[in-house]
């Protein structure tokens, strides 16, 4: 074996409060490339139309074999009826809970951008993975770039590491992040998200290392 | 941390080999010439030394300075059982203490490490790679380049961690960004193999040159095998031979026997027989089949010490104990009056029983070997 698992793009979607608009555009972003994963993050709303922004975009990541999670406020309480993959949550308290209440039926992801230790934690409490640089802060990504390199070659939970641009997939391939997260560098691409998916899948395939 | 620190140097020496175990096969594909040769000889056949070991008496001599390890743990295959016993004690004090210290807030690094090494070694503690892992990971996640090194062991061989050779590379290359010698010596072994990451030889050369001028005696007796046959670096026979020499004086064997045919051919040193006979011996004494039968023709032949046919034919058997057959010193054992083969006979038994001249060198040593 040796090599390392590539990188795989991840996409973060906006906090939605609507999802006519948005759904064509996750689908055509989804058909541009290799998506691994969409993380539908909801905003707070009554739960009958969060439970159907869910439905909707839920089913448009699976159409595409692409695993859905939720995140956002009270999703616990969606995440089975939403027909969801999985569920992304805060590391740090409560996130044994979130563990002991999903797993293993659900993915379950740590969002740690806390305190290292918070993230160890959720790694140890069994996450499927953690993610760095938080869409929804404002953290420059070489904050997030500097845990990605911290955290990979060390432990075995993946981590995702969440690009602001574009540019920024290439450094987390190279840092060996087992997902690179898109937000925002695609859905405001202004060529569109399946011209930025399939650029950012561009530069991932050339910064794969040949085979030895 | 002493105590740390042996574990640490016992597990090392241990992880060492089973890298080396674990892969023969590569190894010897691999297209570098060298690559067979950085490998240590393989100890399928037991050594000299642990035939004395099981003597009782020799057990009890050697306790204070055994280097130990538990029974199944990666162990030193020179371990004596009752001294494991007494360290088990110590080994269980010890991982309550480092538990305690490593869930404290702060927690103390060190003891993450530690807490890792007896997980690994089964020591104080159920073995468990797993769990040796998690601590390796923690401590390795707040800098410390031990677990850095233990944890890509871990990954190298598949231990407690899925095996991954890339990702131990970069743990190794992470530990030796800090100065550990025995990464850097990983790291290169692993540039060397090429597995995991390209080969590059120049590269390699590098790494193993800044772990043995760390002192590391295995990384100084490859880096002279890397000068002896120009890979990756000039080839330089003095300055291979005198890597060989430092990594001799630290009892590393092959570099021992290496040196001595070094030293009896003149080649990259100046000739000198006699001195060639005293690595020969060291080696020989440390239960090396290949120095066990040059010091027996040494011997047969008078060369670089007093020629003595019985000690030729003690040693002779000794080697051949150990599978490595020889038609000229068997010739020359039967060729023999009986009273010399009976003498040799006479010394064999006698070093076997752990009173001769072989065992007190082993007990001398036995403690003293550096990682």
């Amino acid at each position: 074996m040796a090599q390392a698992p590539a990188t795989r793009l991840m996409l973060i979607t906006p906090e939605l409060d609507e999802v006519e608009a948005f759904e064509p555009m996750l689908r055509a972003a989804l058909a541009a490339g290799d998506v691994a994963a969409v993380v539908i993050r909801l905003a707070p709303a009554d739960e009958r139309s969060r439970l159907a922004r869910a439905k909707t975009l839920v089913q448009a990541a699976q159409d595409a074999g692409a695993a859905a999670l939720l995140s956002g406020e009270g999703v616990e309480d969606i995440v089975g009826r939403s027909g969801a993959d999985g569920l992304q949550a805060e590391a740090g308290e409560g996130f044994g809970e979130v563990i002991g209440r999903f797993k293993p039926e659900k993915i379950v992801g740590a969002v740690a951008q806390g305190a290292r230790d918070d993230a160890m934690s959720a790694g140890e409490a069994g996450a499927d993975y953690v993610l760095f640089g938080d869409p929804a802060r404002d953290e420059p990504f070489a904050a997030t770039l500097e845990r990605v390199e911290w955290w990979a070659p060390i432990f075995e939970v993946p981590c995702v590491g969440f690009a602001r641009a574009l540019d920024d997939v290439a450094a987390l391939a190279a840092a060996d992040a087992e997902f690179a997260a898109l937000g925002d560098a695609v859905w405001r691409h202004e060529e569109g998200p399946a011209a930025a998916v399939a650029s950012a899948e561009a530069m991932l395939s050339l910064s794969r290392q040949p085979a030895p | 941390m002493t105590r740390a620190l042996l574990a640490a140097a016992a597990l090392l020496a241990a992880s060492g080999g089973a890298f080396a175990a674990s892969e023969p096969r590569k190894t010897l594909s691999a297209p570098v010439p060298s690559a067979s040769d950085l490998q240590q000889p393989s100890t399928a056949v037991p050594s000299f030394r642990d035939m004395m070991l099981v003597n009782p008496w020799d057990a009890q001599q050697n306790a204070p300075t055994q280097a130990v390890e538990d029974d199944e743990g990666p162990t030193d295959p020179n371990a004596d059982v009752a001294y494991g016993a007494y360290q088990r004690g110590l080994y269980r004090a010890a991982f309550d203490e480092a538990k305690k210290r490593a869930e404290a807030n702060p927690p103390d690094t060190a003891a993450m490490t530690l807490l890792g090494q007896l997980y690994a070694d089964g020591a104080g503690v159920a073995r468990d790679p797993r769990q040796a892992a998690r601590w390796y990971e923690r401590a390795a996640a707040k800098g410390d380049r031990e677990a850095m090194l233990q944890l890509g062991l871990l990954k190298l061989n598949g231990e407690g961690a899925s095996r991954d050779v890339a990702g131990a590379a970069k743990l190794f290359e992470k530990a030796a960004a800090l100065g550990e010698p025995e990464a850097l010596y990983n790291l290169a072994v692993i540039e060397l193999q090429g597995e995991g990451r390209p080969q590059n030889f120049a590269s390699a050369a590098r790494h193993m040159k800044a772990a043995a001028e760390l002192g590391q005696a295995q990384a100084q007796y490859a880096y002279a095998v890397l000068l002896r046959e120009g890979q990756g670096v000039d080839r330089d026979l003095a300055a291979s031979a005198d890597w060989l020499r430092r990594a001799a004086e630290q009892d590393d064997i092959p570099a021992m026997v290496e040196y001595a045919i070094s030293l009896f051919n003149g080649r990259g040193v100046e000739k000198d027989e006699a001195a060639a006979s005293q690595f020969f011996r060291r080696a020989a004494e440390r239960g090396n089949a290949i120095a066990q039968n040059r010091l027996a023709r040494l011997y047969a032949h008078g060369r670089g010490l007093a020629r003595d046919p019985a000690r030729a034919a003690a040693w002779h058997q000794l080697a051949r104990r150990q599978g490595l057959a020889d038609a000229w010193l068997d010739g020359f054992v039967a060729s023999l009056p009986a009273a010399d083969r009976a003498a040799a006979d006479g010394l064999v038994a006698k070093w076997s029983e752990g009173f001769g001249p072989i065992a007190q060198e082993t007990t001398a040593e036995a403690g003293g070997r550096k990682p």
